[in-house]
């Protein structure tokens, strides 16, 4: 449980635009454990998508990561992922860390059904396992034989790859594709999901936005992940349906052991799902605490405000003065000095740190930090 | 309070086309019967799921859609409000007749169905008649072979030479005895077993009735159909008073008291178009102002969501998402409306500047005396800012009260189910919550009966069969649920 599965450490972002050099990310630093839920919460635009999207290298131009580390560990080794070949994340990719994408109807290709695109995952990652199923049964032919122990030898070998391109001599790849569909099914049958043989033969556009979003679920914990990636996995749902998937990834992190690092803006998913909390604002984490305390005990300006202004009945609705600021050319100091009701002359000039002030509480703020110096 | 709006039986239907014609197959019925009534001065929630049909509504009651059927009164005196409701009475009964008629012919149907489908079962169950007929073909058979033999018997017996052949003929008719008794027995067995063929002429007594029944159902409805309830003053008051009929200038002249604001102020404000431009639009439209009078108001208005003289030449992708969603909100203000629809106006803004943009909203209610209808699927939104609230599922009002009644206290399985999975910002509050399954059924064919009963948990035999009408439970609280009305 206390072990660092995976650790940002100063990470920062930029993005190269028109309009100038959005600093996205400021020397950004978190760590996951194994087994916990780890929520990041922000508004729009404080980094916590880009966050996810980093850990995995796959930031879109025109950002650029321009220095820090994340480093993840796999069979005791520790690898950072920024320095590694596109090779080697590609086995990571789907397989160590998965993703969940805000809108299924886009991250599903809607020209492929269901079934396609898990297989597509499961013969990625599980080829060799699923080569020596295959090669344990006794009724294969010997040019099926052959081809088979090419592919467990070299996956990318050249004759299989041509063969597969090719109408009816291609048919060699249906024994190990039947067993990926089998997996697929045992994968949806956990989920519960209704009659798992046709939901595979289905294409996006005929599901619901919650079965889609089901589906996107099973693609991403095809392979066991040991971390998955979930960024407002429900913000597009409805309330009844986003229950549903709540209660889904919960079941299934209890089945699966992994850790999620779940990212969304509303504070009321964060208390139902996360053992940990982020806060982010404008490209910095300010808050990270356990939600039990980060909900009691709020340090953080910002973290006051943002709990503030969840609407509750009977109360008038409090809100943060001003709007979040331009990253192009973001506030020295600490970022949210301008909106902030206890700013300091401090905040203005000098940007504070992440500071450990009780076990498991960090703040980013100067109003603590002080106590300290 | 008096009654700003009246919205009675009010459909929606959208046509699905098919077929290389064109023609029309089917409906998507978004709104189907609803009633509503909003007071002045009130601010009044609409809530549901995506696809439940309340933007329909709000589009509807603003006439962007012209509604299929039914009625929307605005601002109508209470004295020609109540003559009205006395004239359409004998055309609300007949309505309701008529209404009730087809779902008792829907379910007819289908019970019509389900009995020859057994009915038909049955009769391919002939295994049985079959052995019945081979049974007695044999019995006749051997009887009158054991009878031929007796014969030859008796001949035998009179002349005793040929004691060989009378053994033979013994120890036949011994074994004919022993067949014909098991045979026998055997055919009464199966006479006996008369249960099948009793179902059968039972499902055929069944079917009469049914049958005849719908045919009677029928007939009344075609009755009613052709029954014309016309009244000359109840037509001139409609013509009047009923904005579903409105056209043209009066139409025109109407929507300067009926506005809304979008959902996402992106799409809803021209990107080509000035700050300006955009507030000043339906003065320009409505030829209320012209010249430099049309600045000045642009202005104040500005001023007054909380924008200034100096955004007036920009456009709008250069403003933030809050401050898109205030030019929205100016320009529907801007011809001093009675009546705002607020479309989810807060959906795609900030949790920090969504609290702004409320208190805006509250404030310029205060100021200008406005009327709301807050659509919106977010529940704690709603319970925050409005006073009445009804819930729709499926096209239908499940469910209308007093805001805090409604959250206090909800009643129907659906409202109970929707308000127990709105996630709670507290962790301590983690609770086992009434998880709905499924999803929404389409609404094109939707449920018979009342149309959440495949997904409610208390569903009883009554639901799938009768539609339950809403009915006052006390202070204006109304459901529409069967095990309210039990």
């Amino acid at each position: 449980m206390e072990k660092n599965l995976l650790e940002i450490k100063d990470l920062t972002l930029n993005f190269y635009t028109y309009e100038g050099v959005v600093r996205a990310l400021d020397r950004v630093n978190l760590e996951v454990k194994e087994g916990e839920t780890l929520g990041l919460v922000g508004e729009t635009g404080c980094g916590k998508s880009v966050t996810g999207f980093s850990i995995l290298d796959l930031v879109p131009p025109p950002g650029y990561i321009e220095g820090g580390k994340v480093i993840f560990e796999r069979k005791d080794k520790r690898y950072n992922l920024l320095d590694q070949k596109d090779s080697f994340l590609r086995t990571i990719r789907g397989k160590d860390i998965s993703m969940i994408f805000q809108d299924p109807r886009s991250a599903l290709n809607p020209v492929y059904t269901i079934g396609d695109q898990i297989t597509e995952v499961l013969l990625l990652h599980r080829r060799v396992e699923f080569c020596k199923q295959v090669l344990s049964r006794k009724d294969l032919t010997r040019y099926e034989r052959s081809l088979y122990m090419k592919m467990l030898k070299s996956p990318s070998s050249l004759t299989v790859r041509i063969l597969s391109a090719i109408p009816i001599l291609n048919r060699f790849k249906h024994k190990i594709e039947a067993l990926a569909r089998a997996e697929a099914i045992k994968m949806f049958k956990t989920m519960r999901i209704p009659d798992p043989e046709r939901f595979l033969r289905s294409y996006p556009h005929e599901l619901s936005g919650g079965m889609a979003q089901r589906a996107v679920i099973g693609i991403a914990l095809a392979c066991g992940p040991k971390i998955l990636l979930a960024d407002e996995p429900t913000t597009n749902l409805d309330v009844t349906i986003q229950l549903q998937i709540l209660n889904l990834i919960k079941e299934l992190k209890k089945d699966f052991h992994s850790s999620i690092i779940y990212v969304t803006h509303d504070m009321g998913v964060i208390a139902e799902v996360c053992d940990r909390v982020a806060v982010m604002y404008a490209g910095n984490v300010v808050e990270v605490a356990d939600v039990f305390e980060l909900f009691k005990n709020p340090l953080h300006p910002y973290t006051k405000a943002l709990l503030e202004s969840i609407p509750r009945a009977g109360h008038s609705f409090k809100s943060i003065e001003g709007t979040v600021p331009s990253l192009i050319n973001p506030p020295g100091g600490c970022r949210f000095h301008d909106r902030c009701p206890y700013a300091m002359e401090v905040c203005i000039r000098v940007k504070p740190t992440l500071v450990e002030l009780k076990e498991g509480h960090f703040v980013h703020c100067h109003l603590y930090s002080k106590g300290s110096e | 309070m008096s009654r700003l709006i009246e919205v009675r039986r009010v459909k929606q239907y959208y046509p699905i086309l098919g077929g290389v014609l064109r023609r029309k197959v089917a409906d998507v019925k978004a709104v189907d019967n609803v009633d509503i009534e909003i007071e002045k001065g009130e601010c009044f929630g609409l809530v549901g799921e995506s696809g439940c049909g309340k933007t329909s509504l709000a589009k509807t009651i603003l006439r962007l859609l012209k509604p299929t059927a039914g009625h929307i009164y605005y601002d109508v005196p209470s004295d020609v409000l109540e003559r009205i409701t006395k004239l359409e009475a004998p055309e609300v009964a007949r309505d309701m007749e008529l209404e009730k008629i087809q779902s008792q012919l829907k379910v007819e149907k289908i019970s019509v169905s389900e009995l020859e489908k057994r009915q038909r079962q049955l009769k391919a169950d002939k295994t049985r008649s079959q052995e019945l007929k081979k049974i007695q073909s044999q019995l006749k058979a051997i009887k009158a072979r054991s009878a031929e033999l007796e014969k030859r018997q008796r001949q035998l017996k009179a002349d005793t030479t040929q004691s060989h052949e009378l053994e033979k003929i013994q120890v036949q008719l011994k074994a004919d005895k022993a067949s014909i008794l098991e045979l026998e027995k055997r055919r009464d067995q199966l006479k006996a077993d008369k249960t099948i063929l009793e179902e059968s002429k039972k499902i055929d007594v069944q079917l009469k009735d049914v049958k005849a029944k719908s045919a009677e159902l029928e007939k009344r409805r075609r009755k009613l159909k052709a029954q014309k309830i016309k009244s000359s003053e109840l037509e001139k008051l409609r013509n009047q008073y009923d904005i579903g009929r409105h056209h043209g200038k009066k139409l025109n002249k109407m929507r300067r008291k009926i506005q809304i604001v979008y959902q996402d102020p992106t799409t809803s404000l021209d990107p080509r178009m000035l700050v300006k431009d955009i507030v000043a639009e339906p003065l320009t439209v409505q030829k209320i102002a012209k010249g430099t009078k049309v600045q000045e108001k642009v202005i104040d208005i500005l001023n007054k969501v909380g924008l200034s003289g100096s955004h007036l030449y920009r456009y709008a992708h250069e403003f933030s998402g809050g401050q898109r969603q205030r030019i929205a909100v100016a320009r529907a203000l801007v011809l001093n409306p009675e009546f705002v629809i607020l479309d989810e106006p807060t959906s795609a803004v900030d949790v920090s500047v969504r609290a702004q943009l409320l208190n805006l909203l509250q404030d310029l209610q205060k100021e200008f005396d406005l009327t709301y209808l807050f659509v919106s699927h977010d529940l704690s939104v709603v319970e925050c800012i409005s006073n009445r609230v009804a819930v729709m599922y499926l096209g239908k009002i499940v469910e209308v009260g007093e805001t805090a009644q409604i959250y206090k206290n909800p009643l129907h399985p659906y409202t109970v189910a929707l308000f127990s999975s709105v996630p709670i910002p507290d962790p301590t509050a983690r609770r086992e919550r009434a998880v709905l399954s499924g999803d929404v059924p389409s609404p094109v064919n939707p449920p018979s009966g009342c149309r959440f009963h495949p997904r409610c948990s208390k569903a009883m035999d009554v639901c799938k069969r009768e539609e339950p009408t809403l009915v006052n439970v006390g202070d204006g609280h109304k459901v529409a649920c069967h095990l309210i009305n039990a």
